[in-house]
């Protein structure tokens, strides 16, 4: 066994660590301040496409050959995936998300795509031209955690495929060159209907309804879109989710990505700890020893838990790099790392007292930001949905009927 | 980079333990109880080279502390309360060579080593050896002046199946303390051990209440479908499991961290491993409702013995302490 930080990437995880406290943690803040995303022209994304920090640091453009063709040896993407997420979202969840780049978008054009479909829709993300993003659009204001459900309705027009419906909370909604839409052939026929489309921006009757305004997470885009006979050309269906690998598809997609939310979580606990950390040690000189001791049992706790979940969303890229099924460990990285970060933030709030309520305090946002993790990519009540079915084969009413 | 593989020979050597445990252990688990633990069992961990591997015999230097605690937790998943005096016979005089000790049947963390200490599970011990963390220690013959033994234990608690016995030594009048050299730094492995060793076992009871409660689910038929299709009992699943699956984790790392020499991650692993513990046992009863508290599953055992081990070696509270 081996729990050591691969020398190969500790250099790209110190340039990480640099661009968040350079870049994102200050970003990040102002966005919250603003409580709106940065716009896409903002100066800094044209400096991060320039300086060659884009979302490609994550691990998805640069290897994509080597990485997303199984030629069943392991590989280390997911591992240094969790690794780099961890420590940008320790900076700034928010703003790490929304560096250019295809992001959640360009996986399944990864995984679904042929490869005329890489080429059209994934290599413009490496001209430095101008700062690009992708979004990934599932949910719908009646389908959120019932994938299955989703309405927005794909028919075929004779070269072209026509879609009309809704998604909501989709990131990078507004901003990206594309959306992954997917949506079904028939509703009858539930997740075997479902179908993943690439819909760029500019097509006629594809628009960005509104940009949410959130609790927390500012920092990212988080769009409302909407499709009124939206015509596409047919050479947007990704080829493999008309083989029957929609629905799976798209959860392989999240097979890959939860471990990568449970470290961002994972990394959002960390800030928390080391703010509150910091904090106590200078405001609780002097002080009765009941409340220091206190103070440093929440503080062991933070640490202990960060520790577990970090292993786990370890576990689970580890797994997924080596090809086996980490559906279970993936479910369970993400499920009880969000709820450890929501738990460190608020345990940090209570060192701070009432300075923690202030909303000039970065422990307040990371205890508002640190919330979405438990929602996002499938909710906590999904994921153990997940746990259960692999553990005891438990089903949900829709799959029983 | 990160790794959770273990070596061919390591799979074997749990694989092994495994099924030591089932066919030594987990059948015999209820008779242990009553009658304590056959002296064959002891022979015969010996003889499949168990015992070697707890007291650190050079001969197992292949294989890895955390491939030792998956042992560990492979027998404590059989049966924790045959586990323990099996396990700490041979490696307690390693324990005790630490602070200068020999011929040590039980090594005890204690805040007081002077004063009266309840139960142990001595598994036969003669002779204990009671460490206190700021490095006083005291070796004491329970069958003749050292200490009074005041008899094996008849009922209730946890971790009795190797013999438990009430036991106290006499007071500092009787017995010198023997105090550590001040640049001594050997009680902290030894309690990292010690904490890593309860750790491990507490994550094998955790897992044979998961397994035994996940089977249970899946029969027991209610309101028409499985018990396992009722939500508010799969999440409770989901939630054990993944208590679990944190606390192993922790101990493979800190596991891993004790042959490098770093300790402090040991007591981390033991607190996260107790909570898991006390979740999963006392959830196991739960899911297996009025079944669970009879003595007919083995669930009501494992609660116990969850409950008696967090006890034992200062428990949570002395961890909490060491965390801060």
């Amino acid at each position: 066994m081996n729990f050591e930080i691969p020398t190969k990437v500790q250099p790209i995880h110190g340039i990480v660590r640099w661009i968040g406290e350079t870049y994102l943690r200050p970003l990040g803040r102002e966005a919250d301040r603003n409580h709106a995303p940065l716009p896409p022209d903002h100066p800094f994304f044209a400096e991060a496409l320039e300086k060659g920090f884009s979302g490609g640091f994550l691990g998805k453009m640069k290897k994509r050959d080597k990485d997303f063709v199984d030629d069943g040896r392991p590989r280390n993407t997911a591992r240094r995936a969790v690794i780099l997420a961890e420590e940008a979202a320790y900076w700034d969840r928010g703003m790490a998300t929304m560096l250019p780049g295809p992001g959640l978008g360009g996986a399944p054009v990864m995984f679904m795509g042929n490869d005329e479909q890489k080429t059209r829709f994934l290599d413009p993300f490496r001209k430095k031209d101008r700062p690009r993003w992708a979004a990934f659009a599932m949910t719908e204001p009646n389908a959120g955690s019932d994938v299955a459900r989703i309405r927005t309705k794909a028919v075929a027009d004779g070269n072209h495929w026509v879609l009309n419906g809704e998604k909501c909370f989709i990131s990078n909604g507004a901003r990206g060159e594309f959306a992954v839409v997917w949506a079904t052939v028939d509703p009858a026929l539930g997740r075997a209907g479902h179908r993943a489309f690439v819909v760029e921006k500019g097509t006629p009757g594809f628009t960005v309804a509104r940009v949410e305004t959130k609790m927390g997470l500012c920092a990212s885009e988080t769009a409302s879109l909407v499709f009124e006979d939206c015509r596409i050309p047919k050479e947007n269906l990704l080829e493999g989710s008309a083989k029957g690998a929609g629905f799976k598809g798209a959860m392989q997609t999240f097979n890959m990505t939860r471990p990568m939310v449970a470290a961002m979580a994972v990394g959002m606990a960390r800030a928390a700890y080391d703010e509150a950390s910091t904090y106590a040690k200078t405001a609780f000189t002097g002080n009765s020893a009941w409340r220091l001791e206190r103070v440093q049992d929440r503080l062991a706790e933070i640490r202990r838990k960060v520790e577990a979940g970090r292993l786990l969303a370890w576990k689970a890229a580890w797994q997924a790099d080596h090809r086996r099924d980490n559906a279970q460990e993936a479910a369970m990285a993400k499920a009880a790392a969000a709820t450890m970060g929501l738990r460190a933030a608020s345990l940090g709030l209570e060192i701070l007292g009432e300075t923690g309520g202030s909303s000039d305090h970065l422990l307040e946002k990371l205890f508002r930001d640190v919330k979405a993790l438990d929602i996002v990519e499938g909710t906590g009540q999904i994921q153990r949905i997940i746990i259960a079915r692999r553990r005891i084969g438990h089903t949900t009413v829709q799959e029983s009927s | 980079m990160i790794d959770f593989a273990l070596s061919e020979e390591e799979q074997l050597v749990v694989e092994l333990a495994a099924d030591f445990g089932e066919r030594h252990l987990r059948a015999h688990a209820r008779r242990h109880e009553v009658e304590g633990l056959d002296p064959a069992v002891h022979q015969a961990f010996a003889e499949v080279g168990l015992s070697a591997l707890a007291a650190d015999d050079p001969d197992m230097s292949e294989i890895s502390w955390p491939a030792r605690m998956q042992v560990i937790s492979a027998l404590a998943r059989a049966d924790c309360g045959g586990f323990l005096p099996l396990w700490m016979k041979a490696r307690s005089p390693g324990l005790a060579a630490m602070v200068g000790a020999e011929e040590v049947g039980f090594v005890h963390l204690c805040d007081d080593a002077t004063e009266d200490v309840g139960w142990l599970p001595l598994g036969g011990a003669k002779v204990v050896l009671f460490v206190e963390p700021d490095g006083r220690w005291i070796r004491a013959d329970i069958e003749s002046t050292d200490a009074r033994a005041l008899g094996l234990r008849a009922a209730g608690g946890g971790v009795r199946r190797g013999g438990v016995r009430t036991i106290g030594v006499r007071s500092s009048q009787d017995l010198t303390p023997n105090v550590l050299t001040p640049h001594a730094s050997t009680p902290h492995a030894l309690i990292a051990e010690i904490r890593l060793i309860a750790a491990a076992a507490l994550v094998g009871i955790a897992t044979a209440s998961r397994d035994y409660a996940e089977k249970y689910v899946q029969e027991r038929i209610t309101f028409g479908r499985p018990l396992s299709n009722h939500q508010g009992v799969a999440f409770l699943v989901a939630d054990v499991a993944m208590a679990i699956a944190g606390a192993e984790v922790l101990v493979l790392k800190a596991a891993k961290d004790l042959e490098s020499g770093v300790l402090g991650t040991a007591t981390d692993a033991y607190l996260e491993a107790v909570e898991a513990a006390l979740l999963a046992t006392s959830q196991g009863v739960q899911l297996l409702g009025g079944h669970g508290f009879m003595d007919e599953h083995p669930v009501e055992m494992w609660m116990r013995d969850a409950r008696a081990l967090s006890l034992l070696w200062g428990g949570v509270d002395a961890a909490r302490r060491d965390a801060r």
